[in-house]
């Protein structure tokens, strides 16, 4: 089937954020009626690639081509004209409107110029959900369907827009198994018709039952293409991986001491279904896991600041039933959190007040305010961290990113904990910074802290950590030591069963 | 399995006629025995003349309040309009079919501004409606020195006071701008894009549609129903004052609001129309009992408050009806 032209053809695309390069020469194609699975880790650069085939960014170099055709003017009305349709994780759907109006929203059917026919529209959303295998009434309204309907729903928008390139981002990620089989034979209904589908997935198993192609991506760089009957799971994973570890992290040794935080059964929301993990005094525990797996959401829960239940939630040696930040904070706990301008910091307060900003009321118990004791509890940070530049009266809106983590961290630790969670202590800072902060976090947890450290960069679990928990799909799906293989942690994150 | 059948009737009872529904007929009920003055051919006629100003206000304000905003100035937008066209009337001797246009056409213009002012200038609707209520306040009280503007011609008064096939006119105002109303909102593609702006507006403009402009035409329908309004107040009094229409944005959207658009991306002409029909009869049974006005007042605003509480409730009872449904 692949004698044909390629319906699309991407060469040598680049892409250039301020200090980022997100794709660099990367060539993609596509043929008719093919599953081409795109793969790698978080921050490869897949999104990126996707949002450029979709006009939504501009690329700084390279060429499209459809069906042949060099496309000089590309955005996203010409992308939408090409037949390109995307289906993202997060449904572009009305809620409480019917299931045929999300379906041609945009492209309604008319009578008489004006009014909606509503019978022709009700009828070929009907026929067009039938052509892919779903049977649902176009009349119900969104919200009444089932996560997987609601999919169809969107690919059946797509078709209606006479997509012929239809790009599914993570299209299981919240699909029951009989969801998946659903999916999978309107998929294979559409390359039936021809449709190119360009599939990612973070679920390797997946690979060899829908996909015809593999792409892998790394850093931003394109690292092969193959049929999927050349390679194995093992081999895309190792083409994921890849690197070496050329970092140095200063991390060498750790004697652990009582256990200083003890979870057992933690369950929060949706994305947190059974986290058991312990964290022990002079230890940092990485917390591995894919983007979504719950990580984040198992700190919040930890923390106090969403709604949970646990089996057993042990801190410093005593037992919680239930806790809320401000209990947490006096107990002992820190979060130092991942989106550090939303949730860390006060972008246009002084460097002072936020560094004071969750030991006021250890600083302060009496809730007078004293400008001395502020300031200089405030100075001693700014020296610790050396944070540039030492002026207490500046706006951290006006930090570098580094300068902007050192004073998260530094507001934390100025209340004291003995337990700290902290969030991708590095994402988006230089590589200097990022080794400040390594340092810190190692003599914090020589002095006894007990550290637990959620990372999605490998190298920093691999060399921060002195013990690996991994999550996968809100659970604890393995525990490794220091020193344990890569490929190992990716493929449990992945719930590739050994 | 039966029951589950009867929860699903429940529960679709629920959601699809406003909780203000049946506040509103335990109201009329309670009215009805308590004053033989309530359930009378004059006083309905007489709620209707009266009441057609804040229905037809509260059709314009569902149809900002779908795409997820608020119209804070059509209460001054709609004295403006009346102060306008009396002016005219009066000064510039424009005949009457004339001065009804300049009043639609103003609450048009305003109704755009505040469009604009919300799309291109990214002012949150709160505030860009409050600053048009100002602009038009001060532009009324302006146009004649703050005082009223009478000596309207006779034929002017039939408005707001005739009568067609024994029905006032401003009844037969409001069953038209109903009717539009539920038309637009049902039966059109225009209808789709408003409902879309609210309930997810990011998935109208991947749909390739100019979002900026169906949410401006949003506010300028607003701002004619305004206009629209205006024309039947000023013919009713006869006269035309600047302040006259203050405070009614908030009873409209009140109204609104009772009416089941709680959230963007939901509510209905019909829910409106619900909605002001509540405030309506509270305030003229309220009125009719012969309660003194300052408790009058204290009552209307606990009553509301009851009512959107007891609205918010089932709300959120339906929710998990639904989601235990889903199990």
């Amino acid at each position: 089937m692949n004698n044909h032209v390629p319906l699309l053809e991407m060469k040598e695309i680049s892409k250039t954020f301020p200090g980022v390069r997100a794709l660099d020469h990367v060539s993609f194609d596509l043929f008719p009626g093919e599953v081409h699975v795109l793969v790698g880790e978080n921050g490869a650069g897949k999104s990126t690639l996707m949002k450029v085939l979709a006009g939504a960014y501009a690329r700084d170099e390279g060429e499209i081509f459809i069906v042949g055709k060099h496309q000089p003017r590309w955005n996203p009305t010409v992308a939408r004209e090409n037949g390109v349709a995307m289906v993202y994780q997060e449904f572009t759907l009305l809620p409480f409107r019917s299931v045929a109006e999300n379906v041609f929203l945009g492209r309604e059917k008319k009578r008489a110029g004006l009014f909606l026919d509503k019978a022709a529209m009700h009828a070929e959303a009907g026929a067009l959900l039938r052509s892919i295998g779903v049977k649902v009434d176009t009349r119900m309204p969104v919200l009444e369907l089932g996560v997987a309907e609601q999919q169809m729903v969107e690919i059946a928008k797509a078709l209606a827009m006479h997509a012929r390139i239809l790009v599914l981002d993570e299209p299981t990620s919240a699909l029951s198994m009989r969801e998946i089989e659903q999916l999978f034979s309107t998929v294979r209904t559409l390359k039936e018709k021809g449709v190119g589908i360009i599939y990612i997935s973070h679920r390797l198993e997946e690979l060899k039952q829908i996909g015809d192609r593999v792409t892998v991506m790394r850093d931003g760089q394109l690292i092969g293409t193959r049929g999927i009957k050349e390679v194995t799971v093992d081999d895309v994973i190792r083409m994921m991986i890849g690197r070496e570890i050329n970092e140095l992290f200063p991390r060498n040794h750790c004697q652990p001491g009582e256990v200083a935080l003890s979870v057992k059964g933690l369950k929060s929301g949706k994305k947190v279904k059974d986290v058991n993990l312990q964290v022990r005094f002079g230890e940092i525990v990485g917390l591995s896991g894919l983007v979504g797996s719950g990580r984040t959401e198992t700190a919040r829960a930890i923390f106090g600041l969403d709604s949970m239940s646990a089996e057993e939630l042990e801190i410093l040696g005593k037992q919680y039933k239930r806790i809320d930040p401000s209990k947490a904070v006096d107990v002992g706990l820190g979060l130092i959190p991942e989106d550090r301008r939303r949730d860390g910091l006060f972008p246009i307060l002084s460097m002072e007040k936020n560094l004071v900003m969750v030991c006021l009321r250890k600083l302060f118990p009496r809730g007078i305010m004293r400008p001395a004791l502020e300031r200089s509890t405030a100075g001693e940070y700014i020296k610790k961290f050396d944070i540039q530049p030492p002026s207490l009266d500046r706006f951290v809106h006006y930090l570098s990113g580094g300068n902007q983590q050192k004073v998260v961290i530094g507001k934390w630790l100025a209340a004291k904990p003995h337990v700290i969670i902290i969030d991708e202590p590095t994402r988006g800072i230089d590589v200097g910074a990022k080794s400040e902060v390594h340092a810190f976090m190692d003599q914090l947890a020589n002095s006894g802290h007990a550290i637990l450290m959620i990372s999605s960069e490998m190298p920093e679990i691999l060399g921060m950590s002195d013990r690996v928990y991994v999550m996968h799909e809100g659970r604890v799906a393995g525990e490794f030591p220091r020193g344990a293989d890569s490929e190992e942690i990716l493929r449990c994150a992945m719930g590739v069963k050994q | 399995m039966k029951l589950k059948n009867s929860k699903l009737l429940l529960r679709l009872i629920l959601e699809k006629i406003p909780t203000v529904f049946w506040i509103l007929i335990v109201m009329v009920v309670y009215f009805s025995v308590s004053s033989t003055n309530f359930m009378t051919l004059d006083n309905a006629i007489n709620l209707s003349r009266q009441g057609a100003i804040l229905l037809i206000l509260s059709l314009g304000v569902v149809v900002v309040k779908i795409t997820g905003g608020m119209d804070l100035s059509n209460g001054a937008v709609m004295s403006l309009c009346g102060m306008l066209m009396a002016w005219s009337m009066v000064n510039l001797h424009i005949p009457i079919s004339l001065a009804i246009l300049v009043s639609i056409l103003i609450g048009i213009l305003l109704g755009t501004l505040n469009g604009i002012f919300v799309t291109f200038l990214g002012i949150p609707s709160f505030i860009a409606t409050l600053g048009t209520q100002g602009i038009a306040v001060g532009l009324s009280l302006g146009l004649n020195n703050g005082k009223v503007i009478g000596g309207l011609p006779k034929l002017f008064s039939e408005i707001g006071n005739g009568e067609f096939l024994n029905i006032p006119l401003p009844l037969w105002i409001s069953v038209f701008v109903f009717i539009l109303t539920t038309l637009i909102l049902n039966q059109t593609p225009l209808g789709v894009y408003v409902y879309a702006l609210g309930g997810n507006e990011e998935a109208l403009k991947l749909s390739g549609k100019p979002a900026w402009f169906y949410k401006i035409l949003a506010y300028s329908y607003s701002g004619m129903t305004a206009g629209i309004a205006a024309c039947i107040l000023t013919s009713r009094n006869m006269a035309a004052q600047p302040t006259v229409g203050s405070g009614m944005e908030f009873e409209a959207f009140a109204g609104v609001v009772l009416g089941g658009s709680f959230i963007a991306g939901k509510g209905t002409a019909f829910g409106a129309v619900l909605g002001a029909l509540f405030i309506l009869l509270l305030r003229n049974g309220l009125n009719i009992l012969g309660i003194p006005t300052y408790l009058q007042l204290a009552i209307f605003g606990t009553v509301l408050i009851v009512a959107i509480v007891l609205s918010t409730l089932v709300e959120r009872r339906v929710q998990s009806m639904r989601d235990e449904e889903r199990e």
